[in-house]
């Protein structure tokens, strides 16, 4: 799988390019001509005003929505279109604005889901647990708590995932989305809903998915937390990329002050 | 072409029947999203309870066939209404957002009807009342009765009144807006349990009127009689797109013709598959039905 | 502990007395449970593991018993030869139904499965292979090697050999990388689309499943009564076998055998009370989602069903304001 990586991903330099990303509903365009490219090993932040089409782009990428027009690129192969876990398994994975865990099951299972395209017991493994389903579920269980440690839920393995307290379930999120091995890694408003420390505690999670070599994008609404921890920022309104830069380049964009400035009352 | 037409007659008055048990179908999955399992035997309380009212009317002395129809319809239409919603407040409210349970107790409320009907009436067939006989038109060698007339006529008459009331009144727009968004709706100040029970009393009502008919064509009902033609209206609901009152008109007249033409021409025990057939069909092809704008799949 | 393991080992007690001490006629009640608890386990994977409603389960338990019923008396086939068959039959079915079908919504495929349970029981009763109403009859008893499986006890130990193999089949399922993607996806499909799991495959591999163990249920059915007929194969065969899991707790074990030995000896034990028999089984059904939509034996699965179910209550008793914030927060 990783070998999927040839000549135009070295040419381009880029893990992943959106070229000309249109996506309307109906009569109504939420992303227009977006088009940006993610760096291996960088934090990408795209930023915009509410409705900007933000998570519509996100929803695009992971294959929860297909896009009306344009080009989606991973590694050099076009995933434009293809089905959810299919693109999990080429190496992308995901967490949603709204939390979505499976809350009545254990936290240890959680992340064991995502172990899911990972493994390969199939029906007749699972119905007569098979010596290979018996040493695919020991392995399972170990990378679980390799997982868990280190967004540093290991204590709370046993929980219901529902139990846990907010920052927690965020944090499980992306530890279940770690456990699909990724290789880019989308996180779409990890911090909202956060207090301080919690967000203090993500962004060094943040930092640290980077440093174990997972490039990582995301949507985010605290400028706190986007300017402490991004390495370049794209910025969208209504659809359309408006800036792109390096944090301290986007904090002085007139376009970008005044698309925020100028509808702030929308928050 | 003679076996044609006359089994287009029979189907305009099957497909009625199938069209006003559709709507009911059709408004509640519009508003809850819920296959209410239990509307067919609704239909079958309607005819139940009409039969009664012809019993005591007969023994009150009440001759007019006309006037003891009226009085059926009314009582029956009535009290049936009002047992939707019963079924609605006891079998159905407390469970709105539990999915699986919900559909479990609505097959708890068709069993629960059919054998109540089974207990109080009887496990046989009963026989309803000739009141009008076979007279009618004749044309060439189709015949149409002036009852099937009437039914055609009434449930016309019927379905133009709910459609007017959906989309003029206050309260239909307060069923439209619940189709579209439940919490906007309540937002909006809508009463949203009162306007769900208003479409369980609606559909009960429409499956009521059905009932008495279907007694008077058909001259017998039993028990059971909800089970094969509730599926059957929910096939047509669906085929003419479901949520969509002349979706549910058009599939009810379309399933009788289809089903009419196919027992004409083939063998009237392989009648019932057809329908089967063109709800699978009609699921896998296209699932938002005819006039269906939404699209069904998923959520 | 002792409690919890009580109840286990008196049903191993009474399993194992039951064909030793038990008249012809309790030892047949007995087999009746077995079948039961084979189709309830069946059932179980498609309602319990995979949450999609099934209305026409016993659409595949006919196709199981016929299949084997023809095979014997048409083909003189061995009975042990037409089981794979029978299951090679009922998954083909299960693929064909399933497939196209169960990427709409769930409540949909309740209908579709409904219609297809009606179906087959036309078929059955309208074609002449199947023999038509009267269906198939003199259906030979299974051999092993010389010996014929005749009596009660026989056909008992038979119906348990089955059971055993499909609850040991069940508790695997339950516990595997196949049994967590039907959680995951029971849970919120889109988070388990996330996690890399394809829904479609998997609600269909439940289904197929769930058809076989209805069709091995099937075949034993035929050759433990010898004769068979549509009658046995009705909506409301399908809804008593959905009756045994819900009764019993969707999704457990222990619930879905207490189910099946509930709903076959309580109208025995109740001949009397025949003419009520459906009408409370309506009621129960209802009061049953109202009060206790765990089950019985309640699994963690049921659980599940049960909080959704109060949460849902709970709202409504707090009135439309909660209702308001709880949904729009």
């Amino acid at each position: 799988m990783a070998a999927a990586s040839p000549a135009s991903t070295v040419r381009t330099g880029a893990v992943l390019e959106v070229e000309g990303l249109t996506m309307g509903f109906g009569g109504l365009i939420a992303v227009s001509e977006a088009s940006f490219a993610v760096r291996p090993r960088e934090i990408l932040s795209i930023i915009g005003p509410n409705g900007a089409g933000k998570t519509t782009v996100f929803n695009c990428i992971t294959g929860f929505l297909r896009p009306t027009t344009g080009r989606i690129t991973f590694e050099g192969a076009s995933i434009t279109g293809l089905r959810p876990d299919l693109i999990v398994k080429r190496g992308i994975a995901r967490t949603f604005q709204m939390i979505r865990l499976f809350p009545h099951l254990g936290v240890d299972e959680n992340v064991m889901i995502g172990l899911h395209g990972r493994t390969r017991a199939g029906t007749l493994d699972s119905l007569l647990h098979t010596p290979r389903h018996r040493r695919e579920e020991a392995w399972a269980r170990e990378e679980t708590y390799r997982w868990l440690r280190f967004v540093g839920l290991d204590a709370h393995a046993r929980l219901l995932a529902r139990e846990l307290a907010y920052g927690d379930q965020r944090r499980l999120e992306i530890a279940r989305a770690l456990a699909t091995a990724p290789r880019l890694l989308i996180l779409d408003e990890p911090a909202s809903g956060m207090n301080p420390a919690e967000k203090a505690e993500l962004v060094h999670l943040v930092g640290r998915i980077r440093d174990a070599g997972i490039t990582v994008l995301f949507i985010e609404h605290d400028m706190s937390v986007v300017m402490g921890i991004s390495d370049r920022i794209i910025v969208l309104d209504y659809g359309v990329q408006i800036a792109e830069g390096v944090p301290d380049e986007i904090q002085r964009n007139p376009r970008v002050i005044e698309a925020y400035l100028g509808r702030e009352d929308e928050e | 072409m003679q076996i044609a037409l006359q089994q287009l007659v029979n189907g305009l008055t099957v497909g009625a029947f199938y069209a006003l048990i559709a709507l009911g179908y059709t408004m509640v999955y519009g508003i809850i999203r819920l296959i209410n399992f239990a509307h067919g035997d609704i239909y079958a309380v309607g005819a139940f309870l009409g039969l009664s009212v012809y019993g005591l009317l007969a023994f009150f002395r009440v001759g007019d066939p006309v006037l003891a129809t009226l009085v059926a319809l009314v009582v029956s239409m009535g009290c049936t209404g009002l047992l939707g919603v019963l079924l609605y407040r006891v079998a159905y409210r407390p469970l709105l957002r539990a999915r699986l349970s919900i559909l479990i107790s609505a097959i708890g409320g068709s069993l629960t009807l059919e054998y109540g009907l089974f207990l109080v009436y009887s496990p046989s067939f009963l026989v309803y009342p000739h009141l009008f006989g076979r007279a009618g038109l004749t044309a060439g060698d189709i015949q149409i009765s002036w009852l099937q007339i009437l039914i055609f006529a009434s449930s016309i008459v019927l379905m133009a009144a709910l459609y007017l009331m959906v989309h003029r009144t206050k309260i239909g727009m307060a069923m439209r807006a619940l189709a579209i968004n439940q919490d906007a709706a309540r937002l909006m100040g809508v009463d949203v349990s009162r306007v769900i029970a208003l479409t369980f009393f609606l559909g009960s009502v429409l499956a009521a009127f059905a009932g008495v008919l279907t007694g008077l064509y058909y001259s017998q009902i039993s028990f059971l009689m909800g089970f094969l033609i509730g599926l059957k209206a929910f096939t047509a609901a669906v085929l003419g797109g479901i949520g969509n009152i002349p979706g549910a008109v058009l599939g009810g007249f379309l399933l009788g013709i289809l089903e009419s033409l196919a027992a004409g021409y083939f063998s009237s025990r392989w009648k019932d598959v057809v329908a089967f057939a063109i709800l699978i069909v009609i699921l896998v092809v296209r699932p938002r039905g005819l006039l269906g704008e939404r699209v069904v799949e998923r959520m | 502990m002792l409690y919890r393991f009580a109840p286990a080992a008196a049903a191993v007690l009474v399993a194992i007395v039951l064909p030793i001490a038990g008249t012809p006629y309790l030892i047949d009640v007995g087999t009746l449970v077995l079948v039961y608890v084979i189709l309830g386990l069946g059932l179980n994977v498609v309602v319990g593991y995979a949450g999609l409603l099934d209305l026409g389960y016993a659409a595949f338990f006919a196709i199981g018993a016929y299949t084997t019923a023809l095979l014997m008396v048409d083909y003189h086939w061995p009975f042990w030869v037409t089981l794979p068959v029978a299951a090679l039959l009922t998954a083909l079915s299960g693929i064909i139904i399933g497939t196209p079908t169960l990427r709409l919504r769930s409540d949909y495929l309740a209908i579709v499965t409904l219609g297809f349970g009606e179906i087959v029981r036309i078929a059955a009763t309208n074609l002449t292979f199947t023999g038509g109403p009267e269906g198939v009859y003199g259906i030979p008893h299974p051999r092993i090697g010389m010996f014929v499986l005749r009596s009660p006890q026989a056909m008992y130990v038979l119906a348990m050999a089955f059971a055993l193999l499909v609850l040991v089949g069940s508790y695997n399922l339950a516990r595997s990388r196949l049994g967590r993607a039907w959680l995951a996806i029971r849970e919120d499909e889109a988070a388990a689309q996330a996690a890399g799991i394809y829904p479609v495959y998997f609600k269909l591999m439940a289904y197929v499943l769930g058809a076989v163990f209805a069709g091995a249920a099937g075949s034993f059915f035929a050759v433990k009564l010898t004769a068979i007929n549509p009658s046995s194969f009705t909506f409301i065969q399908s809804v008593t076998i959905l009756m045994v899991i819900i009764l019993g707790g969707m999704g457990s074990l222990p619930g879905v055998i207490l189910g099946a030995a509930v709903i076959v000896m309580l109208p025995e034990a109740l001949r009397a009370f025949d003419q009520v028999r459906m009408f409370a089984f309506g009621i129960g059904l209802i009061a049953l989602m109202l009060i206790r939509p765990q089950g019985l034996w309640p699994s963690r699965i049921g659980q599940i069903e049960r909080r959704v179910v109060a949460a849902s209550a709970a709202s409504i008793a707090a009135g439309t304001g909660a209702d308001t914030v709880a949904s729009t927060e």
